[in-house]
């Protein structure tokens, strides 16, 4: 299965999907982990996926949203955005409404 | 890992009438930029214009990864009307 087809169907099998560095218990890198809090405070379960053991998905992506770091967030297979975004959003009130509306 | 200079200079190259601070390194790298550019942009659209300054750097690693914060001059002063702290606007600090 090519690169580009693991991503839609990882996306589509995950309505909220954070691709980081490391895991949300070990973030390897001060962005995901600002990403995975942000998220793990909502307390609205998510997907998860460790870049770093998955170079080939890493690249892919980087293309596919045309978005060159990680973390990268994804709701309903759309790119939110990075930890800068996830964060602004936490803190505007949008992002909870966004991941009740998707969760499974 | 990149010269924090080089990184400014190449974001004023692309916002020459931006105010562009920096702070901090490796995995907590701070971009601030105000400029007018961004006006009617939305955040992950100037996200991507801005990271996509430094596309080379962060696919080859010798930039690990960067956090961007791009407003507007209108948007500064409200957030700092909002947070009634008054900094102006070359000093910002981290």
């Amino acid at each position: 299965m090519k690169t580009k087809e693991k991503i839609k169907q990882q996306l589509d099998e995950n309505p909220i999907m954070l691709y980081m560095k490391g895991t949300p218990k070990e973030p390897k890198c001060g962005f995901s982990s600002k990403a995975a809090m942000a998220l793990n405070s909502t307390e609205i379960d998510y997907a998860y996926v460790n870049i770093l053991e998955a170079p080939l998905l890493a690249m892919g992506l980087k293309e596919y949203a045309d978005f060159p770091t990680f973390p990268q967030l994804y709701i309903k297979g759309e790119l939110i955005g990075g930890s800068d975004i996830i964060l602004a959003m936490l803190e505007s009130g949008e992002l909870v409404p966004m991941l009740e509306g998707a969760k499974i | 890992m990149m010269e924090e200079a080089v990184i400014i200079e190449r974001v004023k190259s692309s916002y020459p009438k931006a105010v562009v601070e920096a702070a901090g390194e490796d995995c907590n790298f701070q971009l601030f930029i105000i400029a007018d550019a961004f006006d009617g942009q939305s955040l992950l659209q100037r996200q991507k214009d801005v990271l996509g300054l430094f596309k080379d750097e962060l696919s080859n690693g010798s930039l690990h990864a960067l956090s961007v914060t791009a407003k507007t001059p209108a948007e500064q002063e409200k957030a700092i009307q909002a947070s009634n702290v008054h900094i102006s606007l070359d000093e910002i600090t981290v």
